[in-house]
């Protein structure tokens, strides 16, 4: 079972393949996640609305207003439509724009309070982020705009096998224009690095947390001391809840997101709350656009915004609590097909081809860092190393993240990946959603995973389409 | 990457996987013992009479909207206020008939937001308003909790605390115009949906086709690769509807106790068309469990030959279908009962002795009759959940 004991084997291929809870959920963690299921679909609005219990605090500026309007149906989200011209971000995107200044190498990098443990160095007078929406007034000249504006375009290519089949490739350019401070912004400048960001699936992130730090550690080979072409190294990244517990070193393991720049689900869920949604929590209690001029002439324009009654936040403890427990028991849909020969022949080929130099097929997690019973001692198959790869200058992003630098992404977990088209039929592949397919993506590796994508494109046409028949049946 | 992991992990530990982290084959192997069903009839069915005639009476309602709002713009008449009052709730029923089949385009191009999203911002709204920034391109670039169902809605009743009839010489010359942008818009998006399922489900490649025909041809390769999907989509997606009723729409205004009960949670506050809202929701689950679009309980049946989810349960255990069909009857007229006026025919508010839902959750004989509509739909859910859900994984879908 992929997911050990949690993994719901009655799913088949429907958009509800990913939204399921454990299957071996207590009653009381079945109820807690079923209110962290309602919280992770609520829309926010702005402080002050009526009819925002439990959702209110949205923005100033900000991404999207609920967790599943970009995680749609818990799967990847609908990256911006194709396009051969540059069109404008609507408002409704499962995409957003991490930004920095150039920092050089971060590889070697000391993690301290001096360089905020080798955190990407923010834009002034923006941030790490940039929150390409905006409640109506946060900015007077342009209403529903937050810090700039996003447009996108595609470039199309082809890939041709040898047996003459073809197939198309598209990539996203990104520009940003009316920054909120003018022409003259410093995020005009070319120093700013840009990194595109898709929602990805939020299944199974409970497993991959009780995954043992020394079980990841042990793969890793960051000088490729056994010379295969494939390194991996671990990413240590600020730990805003041993902040939170003052610890004078709060650096952990980095475990999530596409440069496995959040080391737990806590810290993920507060961080996507207070930069996507713009909701302040109990673990990030300031806007992340605090400061910048923006924000304060926000506030000045709408003084009640700036403060909570008591000094709380947008979200309490309670709503941070309900949807980080969903994403750590939402389960992982069962496989498919498995019994089918083109499927077992994919499976020898993925080996073969060394495709799991990287994506490591089993786990056994150990103790849940929180307790949770369901998760330990787990048996999973998540087919993630948890590690960074250069993944070559065609995937780049030229943006470093912790000690990941502009050409490494963390290995993504192929478990539910058959199901992606079902949950979401729009949805995109890739850290900026420009793969349509399986397939594609496939071909976008390069760096590390050159070699095994060259073999990949060698196979001959049934070989290839097991290989991916299997990959579907995940 | 170390060596030791790949001999861990030979081709052996793979093919292993294959079979022993196999989880049940579900969508093929050996089928002795199981029950078999054809479910492309029911497929297409529930696609061409249910599903697409729903999307088409949507987007003609939105259409009628659009016609009885520019009345009112013209000649700002009572009669005409309340055309478009009716119009608004006439386009209101299609679309909350279709939450029961809430999937593909609707969702993936991110329609429903755009449409129905709840609660608004009324403070950014207003301020919208005043800013006379309301042509139909800055609805386009505006949030989704400034347009949509529900800042239609706010225009045309006005804010339904102690009435849903608000007077047309209230309604501000520049209402009319964001209202107009307002229905513009949500006329674009119905369309669009309409589009999706009868022409091409990606806005970015033309050769995508009708989702109608990837909903009603399974395959490998295709969006649903087996019967078993687009049936586990159908059960999935009433389940969903009656949870979201249940436990969402009507649970949390109520709250736990009286005092607790919060109206500014109540949807579709502002019209009082709450219930018929629910009803409609659970209209949606009726059409699909027995195939006919606007299935009547107290006129139709279902048959075990009908060619809705009855059908497929039927085939299995046709107490169980029948007793399916009765707990969602129940919940249904629950709702309409919630009202007070005894009657389950009717939810729409239009006589002294019904009150709206924002009303009865503050009322201790509403509350009950809520709670016991929540219950029968908690029911409702539960008999699904726990025998028409699993019964998808026990079947061999043939042709």
């Amino acid at each position: 079972m992929l997911g050990g004991a949690t993994t719901d084997v009655s799913v088949a291929n429907s958009s509800f393949a990913f939204s399921s809870p454990a299957v071996n959920l207590s009653a009381d963690n079945l109820a807690l996640h079923l209110v962290g299921d309602g919280d992770f679909d609520r829309s926010f609005v702005p402080y002050g609305e009526p009819g925002a219990q439990r959702a209110g605090g949205l923005g100033p500026v900000f991404n999207h207003s609920s967790c599943n309007a970009c995680h749609a149906n818990d799967g990847r989200g609908t990256p911006p439509a194709s396009s051969l011209e540059f069109r404008s971000f609507t408002q409704n995107e499962a995409t957003l724009l991490r930004i920095s200044l150039d920092s050089g190498d971060p590889r070697n990098c000391q993690p301290s309070a001096a360089n905020e443990f080798c955190n990407a160095v923010a834009v002034p007078g923006f941030g790490r982020q940039l929150l390409h929406r905006g409640v109506f007034d946060a900015r007077p000249d342009s209403p529903f705009v937050g810090q700039a504006q996003v447009f996108v375009r595609y470039e199309t290519s082809a890939v041709t096998y040898p047996d003459g089949a073809s197939v198309e490739l598209r990539r996203p350019h990104f520009e940003i224009r009316n920054a909120y401070d003018g022409a003259a912004s410093r995020l005009l400048r070319p120093d700013v690095r840009i990194s595109p960001r898709m929602s990805m699936p939020v299944f199974g992130l409970g497993l991959l947390e009780a995954i043992r730090e020394s079980d990841i550690v042990a793969l890793a080979d960051p000088g490729d001391a056994d010379r295969d072409g494939i390194s991996g190294r671990p990413n240590y990244v600020f730990d805003p809840l041993k902040a939170h517990e003052n610890d004078p070193n709060p650096v952990s393991l980095g475990r999530f997101g596409w440069k496995a720049g959040e080391p737990n689900l806590v810290s993920q869920a507060a961080a996507a709350m207070v930069n996507d949604m713009g909701v302040t929590n109990p673990i990030f209690p300031d806007e992340a656009v605090a400061g910048t001029s923006l924000y304060t002439e926000y506030v000045k324009r709408h003084p009640r915004d700036s403060t909570r009654p008591g000094g709380g936040t947008d979200a309490d403890d309670a709503f941070l609590a309900a949807v980080t427990f969903y994403v750590q028991s939402l389960a992982v849909p069962g496989r498919r097909d498995v019994e089918n020969a083109s499927v077992r022949a994919g499976a020898a080929l993925f080996e073969s081809t060394g495709c799991v130099a990287c994506h490591q097929p089993r786990f056994l997690t150990g103790t849940h860092p929180e307790g949770i019973n369901e998760l330990s001692g787990q048996e999973i198959w998540p087919f993630t190393d948890m590690l960074l790869h250069d993944m070559g200058p065609e995937l780049a992003d030229g943006r470093s993240d912790f000690l990941a630098d502009g050409q490494e992404w963390r290995t993504r977990p192929l478990w539910g990946l058959g199901r992606t088209r079902a949950v979401n039929p729009l949805a995109g592949l890739l850290h900026d959603g420009r793969a349509r397919t399986v397939e594609e993506a496939i071909l976008w590796h390069g760096g590390e995973a050159a070699g095994v994508r060259e073999r990949f494109r060698a196979l001959g046409t049934s070989d290839r389409a097991a290989l991916l028949a299997f990959l579907d049946s995940l | 990457m170390k060596s030791q992991i790949q001999a861990a992990l030979g081709v052996a530990a793979l093919v292993a996987l294959a079979g022993c982290g196999g989880d049940n084959g579900n969508d093929g192997g050996n089928n002795n013992g199981r029950v078999t069903f054809n479910a492309l009839p029911v497929i297409a069915n529930l696609g061409d009479n249910v599903i697409l005639p729903t999307y088409v009476a949507l987007a003609d309602a939105s259409d009628e909207l659009g016609v009885r709002v520019s009345a009112l713009r013209a000649n700002v008449t009572e009669g005409n206020l309340t055309a478009a009052q009716q119009a608004w709730k006439a386009t209101r029923q299609p679309w909350e008939s279709s939450e029961g089949f809430l999937f593909g385009p609707v969702d993936a191009q991110g329609i429903d937001p755009l449409i129905d999203t709840w609660p608004l911002s009324t403070s950014d709204l207003q301020a919208f308003l005043s800013a006379g920034r309301t042509s139909p391109a800055d609805i386009r670039s505006a949030s989704e909790n400034v347009q949509g169902f529900h800042a239609i809605e706010y225009i045309l009743f006005g804010s339904g605390v102690d009435t849903n009839d608000r007077p047309v010489r209230s309604i501000a010359g520049g209402e009319f115009d964001y209202l107009d942008s307002l229905v513009t818009v949500l006329r674009e998006h119905t369309h669009d949906l309409e589009t999706s399922w009868t022409t091409q489900y990606d806005p970015g490649r033309p050769s995508s086709g009708p989702y109608l025909t990837q909903f009603k041809s399974p395959q490998a390769g295709g969006i649903y690769v087996s019967q078993q999907a687009v049936v586990e989509e159908l059960v999935n997606g009433i389940i969903g509807i009656i949870d979201e009723v249940g436990n969402g729409k009507m649970t949390e205004p109520l709250g736990g106790n009286i005092d607790q009960a919060d109206t500014s949670l109540v949807e579709s506050q502002y019209s009082w068309n709450s219930l018929t809202d629910f009803h409609n929701n659970i209209q949606s689950v009726l059409n699909i469990y027995t195939g006919v679009r606007g299935f009547n309980p107290q006129q139709n049946q279902a048959s075990p030959g009908g060619s809705g989810l009855y059908a497929f349960v039927a085939a299995h255990d046709r107490a169980l279908a029948d007793q399916a069909l009765a707990a969602i009857v129940e919940g249904y007229n629950a709702i309409a009962l919630i009202d007070g006026d005894g009657d389950v025919n009717t939810t729409n508010i239009q006589s002294p002795n019904q009150i709206p839902f924002r009303q009865a959750i503050r009322n201790p004989a509403g509350r009950d009759r809520i709670t016991a509509a929540i219950q029968k739909l908690q029911t409702a859910q539960d008999l699904l959940n726990s025998r028409v859900k699993p019964l998808v994984a026990q079947t061999e879908f043939i042709q």
